[in-house]
C-alpha cells in the first residue's frame, strides 16, 4: 500500500486558493449566463487577493518542505506567487474593456488562475516531478490564452506554434530529467547534487542530461538559439497575456533554472556555465539587432524581451548573494516595465479597434500628443528597458553589470552595454514615432472600452518603475532576501 | 524642530510642481504671489526651527536625522539625511528670507513677462535645490544639491532664451561648473576610498587618520568645487557673463545664497581642512588676489550690473580670506552682511534699470537723486555697508576677518591683512564711481529724455519692488549691530560649535584698530572717487586716455583671462575638431566602410528576419539544431 505523503496545507495555500478559485468560477459562471465580465473580474480578483495575502503572511517565515520533500515554500517562492498575483491582476483588469472578455471571461480568467497556479509550483519545486507539473499546468493553459482571441488569425496561430514548439521544449527538459535520473537514481534536486558530487562528472549520460535540461530551461526563458517562438506568440498573443508572458513567464522560468542549476548541477557548473556565458552574449547581441529592423512595436519589443533574458543569464553566470540579488530585482523590475509597456500597446488597440490597427511604428504616429499621459509612460517604460535613471531598469541593469565587473565577467558588462546602445536604436525610434510633430492633430480620441482601467495598469507600473528606479532600498532588500535562499542552498 | 525643518525643504518642492502642473491656469500675478507666500512660509518655519535650536543648550544643537537610505552596498550608504545645526540654521534664515524678499521683487520686476510663471516655478526651483545643498548631512546628497543648483542657474540665466548672449553665458555658467562638480565629485571619491564614508558625521570623526598628503587631496578637490560655485580664481569667467539674466536671479543666485556655497562648503568641512593647513593657505592667496583683481577690474566696467558681479567675486574672495584663516564665524558673518548689501545693491541697480527703460550703461545715467530719491537713499545705505564704513554692516564683517589676518600674525596673516586692506581701497573707489555716476553727476541726454517720462508712468517703482528694497536696506543698514566687538558677540557664539578645533578670533583691540584703519581707508577710497568720477570736470573718457590708459585696456578685458581660456582650450579643441572633420574625416576614412557600421547591423537584424520566417518547421529545425549543437559542445568540453 502507498503511503501518502504528508501535506503542510498552509504552505501550498496560495496554489490551492487559486485552483479552488479557478473552478468555482466556472462552475458559478454556468448558473449566471450574461454575468461573465463582473463575476469574472470579483471572482478573479479575490481569488488572487486570497492567494497574495497566504503569500504575503508566510512571507519571512523559515522554509518549509512538503510535499514528500518535493516542494520547498522560502521567500524565493513567496515572492514569485505575490509578483505572478499581482501581473494576474494587471492582466484582469486590462482585459475589462476586451469584447472576448464579455463573452468568455470566466474561462479566460479560470485558465489565468491555472497558470499563476503552476507558476507557484515551478518556483518552489526541488524535484523534477514537481516541476513538470507545474510546468505542465501553466504552459497548457498559457497556450490556450495565447489563442484566446479566436476570431484573431494571429492570435490562434500564435497558440499553435506555442503549444507545438513548447510541447517539445518540454519533452527535451523530460528526456534530460530522465537522463539524470538513469545516472543518480533520483529526480529530486538534492538527492542529484549529492549523488553527482559522489560520482564526480564526466559521465555522458550525466552530460547529456544535463545538456538536454538545459536546453528545455533556455526555451522556457527564451534565450537564445532557443527564442523562435518568442517574436510570433508574443505578437500574436492577445496583448495583456504578452505582458503577462515577457513578465511572468520568464520570472518563473529564471527560477526554475536557477534552482536547478544551483540546487540539482552545481558540480557540473564547469559544464553549464560555458553554455550559459555564449548564450548570454548571443541573445544579448542578437536579440537587439533583431528587434532594430521590425515595424510592429509589439513584435519589437518582443525581440528586446529576449535580449532582456541575457541579461538576466548574466546574473546566474555571476552567482553568489550579488548577482542572484540582480537576478531576482532584474527580473522583477522588468516584468512591472513590459507590463506597463504592453499596457499602452494594449490602448493603443483599443483606440483604432474600429481600424484593426496593428501597433506598427508607422500606425502609432504622433498618437503620444493624443494620449499625453500613456505616451509619456510609454517613453518612461522604454527609457526603463533602455536602462537609463532613474528607472528600475537602471538600478537592474546596473547591478547586474556591476557584479559581472567584480566577479571578473567584466566582458559580459561590455557585451550588455553594447546591446543596450543597438537598443537605443530601436526604443527612441518608438519614441520619435508617438511624438511625430508632422502628424500632430488636434483631434481628440474618444474614450476608449476599458481606458480607466488600463490608465490604472499604466498607472501602477509607472509608480514600481519610478519607485525602483528612484528608491531602490526596499526592492533590493526584498530581492536580497528571496534570492538569499538560492546562495545559501548551495 | 526637525519637522519644521522638514516643511522648510519641501515647500518650494510643493511650489515647483504646483507651478509645473497649475502653472499656466493660474494669472500671473496669482502665480508670483503663490510662489511669494510659500517662500515667506518656508521662512517663517525655518525662524522658528532656529528659535527653538536657540533654546537647547550649546551641545545639543547639532541635529541629524536619516529619513530614508537611498541607496545601500556593504559599507556604503546614502541617504536622505538632514544636517540642521547653527551654522545650516544661517544659511537657511539667509536662502528663504533673502528668497522671500527677491520673490516680491520678482512679481513686479516680471509682471510684463508673458513667461513669469516659469519663471517664478523656476525661483522656487533653484530655493528647493540650495535647501537641499545645505541641509545634506552627507556629500553625495550635497553633490546633488550641488548639481541642482547649477542646473537652476543655468536655466535662470538663460530664460530669455531668445537672447544669444544669455544663452552663452548660461552655457559658460553650467560648463565652468561642471569642471567644479568633477572636482567635488572626485573629491567625494577619494574621501570615501581613504575613510569609507560620506556623510559628515563619519567625516568628522575619521578625518585624523588621514595623513596631510591624503587630507590636502581630498580638499584640494572639494575646493576645485567651491571655486567655480562662488567664481574664484581661476575659474571665475561665468559670474559677470551670468548677468545677462533677469535682474532678481542675479541678485538671489548670483549674490545672496549659490555663489556662497563654496564658503558654505569650506566652512562645513572645516574638521577636514584644518588638517590641511597648506589647501587653507592657498585658499587665503586666492582670496587675496581674487579681492584685489576683482576690484581693479570692477572699477573700470560700465555696466552696472558688472560692476557689481565683480564686486560679489570681490566680496565673496573676502569670505575665502575668511574661512582660510580659520576665522569660519566671520566668513559665515560676512556671506551674512553681504546677503543683505548685495542684494539691496542688485535689487536698487534692478530699479534704476526699470527707470531707465533697460539702460545698463552706468555713462547713460547721472543726476538720478533727485528724480529718484528713495532709490537713491537705499542705494547709499548698501554702498556704505560694502565700502566697509563704520557702522553700517559690511564694516564690521569685513574688518573681523582683516582683525583675524592680525591675530594670526603670521605671513600669510600678513599678506590677508594688507590685501585686504588694498582691497578695501579698491571697493571705496569702485562702489562710490557707481553711486557718483549714477546718481551725481550732470544727468546724461538719454537719462534726461527718459527719466520724466518713466517716473510719471510709474513713479520709482511698482511697490512690490520697492518694499523688499527697503527690507534689505534695513538689514544692510544694522545687521553689523550683532558684532560688535567688545560689546555684543551673537555671531561668535553662535558659530563656535560648528568648528571643533577652534576658530581664529580677534582681541577687542585688534578689531577696534582694523576699524578704524578700514573705515579711513574706505572713506580715501570715496575721496578718490569723488575726485575722479563726481566733478564735472574730469570725465570717464580723459581717464580712460590718460597715463594709464594701458592698464586701463587690460582691465576692461578682465586682464585677458577669458582669452586665455579662449585660446589655450576652446581654439584649439575647434582647430582639432575641424580638422578631424574636414582633413582625416572626410578625406582619410572616405575609403574605409566606416559608416557601415550601422548598415551591417541593419543587415545582421534582416538576417535574422530570414529565419524568422514564421514556418514552424523551419523553428523546430533551428530548435533541433540547437540541441545537437549543445550536446556536442558539452560533451567535447565534458569529456
Amino acid at each position: 500500500m502507498i503511503q501518502a505523503p504528508s501535506v503542510d496545507w498552509f504552505a501550498i495555500a496560495p496554489e490551492v486558493a487559486l485552483i479552488v478559485g479557478a473552478f468555482t468560477l466556472l462552475i458559478v459562471a454556468a448558473f449566471a449566463k450574461g454575468h461573465e465580465r463582473g463575476l469574472s473580474i470579483v471572482l478573479g480578483g479575490a481569488t488572487l487577493l486570497v492567494s497574495g495575502a497566504f503569500a504575503v503572511a508566510a512571507w519571512g517565515d523559515a522554509p518549509v518542505l512538503t510535499m514528500a520533500d518535493a516542494f520547498r515554500v522560502d521567500d524565493l517562492t513567496e515572492l514569485v506567487r505575490i509578483t505572478v498575483a499581482l501581473l494576474a491582476a494587471l492582466v484582469i483588469l486590462l482585459s475589462v474593456g476586451w469584447p472576448r472578455f464579455r463573452e468568455h471571461g470566466s474561462e479566460f480568467t479560470a485558465l489565468l488562475l491555472l497558470v499563476c497556479a503552476g507558476m507557484g509550483i515551478v518556483a518552489g519545486s526541488t524535484s523534477f516531478v514537481t516541476l513538470f507539473v507545474g510546468l505542465e499546468l501553466f504552459s497548457l493553459s498559457l497556450y490556450v490564452l495565447c489563442a484566446f482571441d479566436g476570431k484573431s488569425r494571429a492570435s490562434l496561430e500564435a497558440g499553435f506554434k506555442y503549444l507545438v514548439l513548447g510541447t517539445i521544449g518540454s519533452i527535451v527538459l523530460v528526456y534530460g530529467a530522465a537522463f539524470l535520473y538513469g545516472a543518480t537514481g533520483s529526480f529530486m534536486y538534492d538527492d542529484i547534487a549529492t549523488s553527482l558530487a559522489k560520482s564526480g562528472s564526466g559521465d555522458s549520460i550525466v552530460v547529456l542530461g544535463t545538456a538536454l535540461v538545459l536546453v528545455g530551461l533556455l526555451f522556457k526563458v527564451g534565450a537564445m538559439p532557443f527564442h523562435m517562438w518568442v517574436p510570433d506568440v508574443y505578437q500574436g498573443a492577445p496583448t495583456q497575456v504578452t505582458g503577462f508572458m515577457a513578465g511572468a513567464t520568464k520570472l518563473v522560468a529564471f527560477v526554475a533554472l536557477a534552482r536547478i542549476l544551483l540546487d540539482a548541477l552545481p558540480s557540473q557548473e564547469h559544464l553549464w556555465s560555458p553554455v550559459l556565458i555564449i548564450a548570454a552574449i548571443v541573445t544579448i547581441i542578437g536579440g537587439n539587432i533583431a528587434a532594430l529592423i521590425q515595424t510592429n512595436v509589439k513584435r519589437m519589443i518582443a525581440w528586446s524581451s529576449v535580449g532582456a533574458a541575457g541579461y538576466a543569464l548574466i546574473g546566474i553566470i555571476v552567482n553568489g548573494e550579488q548577482g542572484l540579488r540582480g537576478l531576482v530585482f532584474y527580473l522583477g523590475a522588468y516584468a512591472f516595465t513590459a507590463m506597463g509597456a504592453f499596457a499602452v500597446i494594449a490602448l493603443f488597440e483599443r483606440d483604432q479597434a474600429r481600424e484593426n490597427g496593428h501597433a506598427t511604428l508607422d500606425g502609432m504616429r504622433a498618437w503620444g500628443f493624443s494620449r499625453p499621459f500613456a505616451g509619456m509612460a510609454m517613453v518612461v517604460f522604454l527609457l526603463a528597458f533602455a536602462g537609463f535613471p532613474p528607472t528600475a531598469g537602471f538600478i537592474g541593469k546596473f547591478i547586474v553589470s556591476g557584479t559581472a565587473v567584480t566577479n571578473g565577467y567584466a566582458y559580459l558588462a561590455i557585451i550588455g552595454a553594447i546591446g543596450s546602445v543597438i537598443g537605443l536604436g530601436y526604443y527612441l525610434r518608438i519614441i520619435l514615432s508617438l511624438y511625430d510633430r508632422s502628424r500632430k492633430t488636434d483631434v481628440g480620441l474618444p474614450a476608449a472600452p476599458g481606458l480607466g482601467a488600463i490608465s490604472l495598469v499604466i498607472l501602477l507600473c509607472l509608480a514600481v518603475v519610478l519607485f525602483g528606479g528612484i528608491l531602490p532600498g526596499v526592492l533590493l532588500d526584498w530581492s536580497g532576501q528571496a534570492s538569499a535562499f538560492l546562495a545559501i542552498s548551495r | 524642530m526637525t519637522e519644521l525643518v522638514w516643511i522648510t525643504l519641501v515647500l518650494p518642492l510643493i511650489g515647483v510642481a504646483v507651478l509645473a502642473i497649475l502653472g499656466m491656469k493660474l494669472p500671473p500675478r496669482a502665480a508670483g504671489w503663490f510662489a511669494s507666500l510659500i517662500m515667506l512660509a518656508a521662512f517663517a518655519c525655518a525662524a522658528i526651527a532656529t528659535a527653538i535650536l536657540a533654546t537647547r543648550p550649546a551641545e545639543e544643537r547639532q541635529v541629524v536625522q536619516v529619513a530614508w537610505t537611498w541607496l545601500s552596498a556593504g559599507n556604503f550608504s546614502v541617504g536622505l539625511d538632514l544636517w540642521f545645526d547653527e551654522l545650516t540654521a544661517v544659511m537657511l534664515l539667509v536662502i528663504t528670507g533673502v528668497g522671500f524678499l527677491i520673490h516680491v521683487y520678482s512679481i513686479g520686476y516680471m509682471k510684463d513677462d508673458p513667461q513669469s510663471r516659469r519663471f517664478m516655478a523656476y525661483l522656487n526651483l533653484f530655493v528647493f535645490s540650495m535647501l537641499v545643498l545645505v541641509l545634506s548631512a552627507n556629500l553625495v546628497l550635497l553633490l546633488a544639491g550641488w548639481g541642482l543648483v547649477g542646473l537652476s542657474s543655468y536655466l535662470l540665466i538663460g530664460f530669455w532664451h531668445n537672447k544669444p548672449k544669455a544663452i552663452k553665458a548660461a552655457k559658460k555658467a553650467f560648463i565652468m561648473n561642471a569642471i567644479g562638480d568633477v572636482g567635488l565629485a572626485l573629491g567625494i571619491f577619494l574621501l570615501f576610498v581613504d575613510l569609507g564614508t560620506v556623510s559628515y558625521t563619519g567625516i568628522f570623526a575619521e578625518a585624523g587618520r588621514l595623513s596631510e598628503t591624503q587630507a590636502s587631496v581630498a580638499c584640494l578637490l572639494l575646493l576645485v568645487g567651491a571655486v567655480a560655485k562662488s567664481a574664484q580664481l581661476p575659474l571665475h569667467t561665468w559670474l559677470p557673463d551670468a548677468m545677462e539674466g533677469p535682474t532678481p536671479i542675479s541678485a538671489l543666485i548670483h549674490a545672496a545664497t549659490m555663489v556662497t556655497a563654496g564658503v558654505y562648503l569650506i566652512a562645513r568641512m572645516n574638521p577636514l581642512f584644518i588638517h590641511a593647513p597648506k589647501v587653507l593657505d592657498l585658499i587665503v592667496i586666492i582670496g587675496v588676489v581674487g579681492l584685489i583683481m576683482s576690484g581693479l577690474i570692477a572699477i573700470v566696467q560700465t555696466d552696472i550690473k558688472r560692476i557689481i558681479a565683480f564686486s560679489t567675486m570681490s566680496q565673496i574672495a573676502y569670505m575665502f580670506v575668511g574661512v582660510g584663516l580659520t576665522a569660519y564665524w566671520a566668513g559665515i558673518f560676512h556671506l551674512f552682511t553681504h546677503a543683505f548689501f548685495k542684494a539691496l545693491l542688485f535689487l536698487g541697480a534692478g530699479l534704476v534699470i526699470h527707470a531707465l527703460n533697460g539702460e545698463q550703461d552706468i555713462r547713460n545715467m547721472g543726476g538720478l537723486r533727485k528724480q529718484l530719491p528713495k532709490i537713491y537713499f537705499c542705494m547709499m545705505i548698501a554702498a556704505f555697508a560694502l565700502a566697509g564704513i563704520f557702522p553700517f554692516s559690511g564694516g564690521f564683517s569685513k574688518d573681523a576677518i582683516l582683525s583675524a589676518g592680525l591675530n594670526v600674525d603670521t605671513t600669510i596673516g600678513w599678506i590677508a591683512y594688507i590685501g585686504g586692506l588694498l582691497g578695501a581701497l579698491l571697493t571705496g573707489i569702485y562702489t562710490f564711481r557707481l553711486i557718483f555716476m549714477v546718481f551725481h553727476r550732470r544727468a546724461s541726454p538719454y537719462a534726461e529724455r527718459v527719466i520724466p517720462e518713466s517716473i510719471k508712468h510709474h513713479g520709482e517703482g511698482p511697490s512690490t519692488m520697492l518694499w523688499p528694497v527697503y527690507i534689505l536696506a534695513i538689514g544692510a543698514a544694522f545687521a553689523g549691530l550683532l558684532q560688535i566687538p567688545g560689546l555684543t558677540h551673537v555671531v561668535t557664539s553662535w558659530l563656535e560649535p560648528i568648528a571643533p578645533d577652534g576658530m581664529v578670533e580677534a582681541t577687542v583691540g585688534q578689531d577696534w584698530l582694523t576699524t578704524l584703519i578700514g573705515t579711513t581707508i574706505g572713506l580715501i577710497g570715496i575721496g578718490i572717487a569723488y575726485h575722479l568720477y563726481a566733478r564735472e570736470s574730469t570725465s570717464p573718457e580723459l581717464i580712460r586716455n590718460g597715463r594709464g590708459r594701458l592698464i586701463h585696456r587690460a582691465l576692461e578685458r578682465r586682464l585677458y583671462w577669458d582669452d586665455l581660456y579662449e585660446w589655450s582650450f576652446e581654439k584649439p579643441v575647434q582647430w582639432a575638431s575641424s580638422f578631424l572633420n574636414r582633413d582625416v574625416d572626410r578625406t582619410a576614412f572616405r575609403w574605409a566602410p566606416l559608416d557601415g557600421l550601422g548598415q551591417l547591423t541593419a543587415f545582421f537584424g534582416r538576417s535574422f528576419a530570414i529565419i524568422e520566417n514564421g514556418i514552424v518547421r523551419m523553428y523546430a529545425l533551428v530548435l533541433a539544431l540547437g540541441i545537437a549543437g549543445m550536446i556536442l559542445f558539452l560533451l567535447v568540453r565534458g569529456a
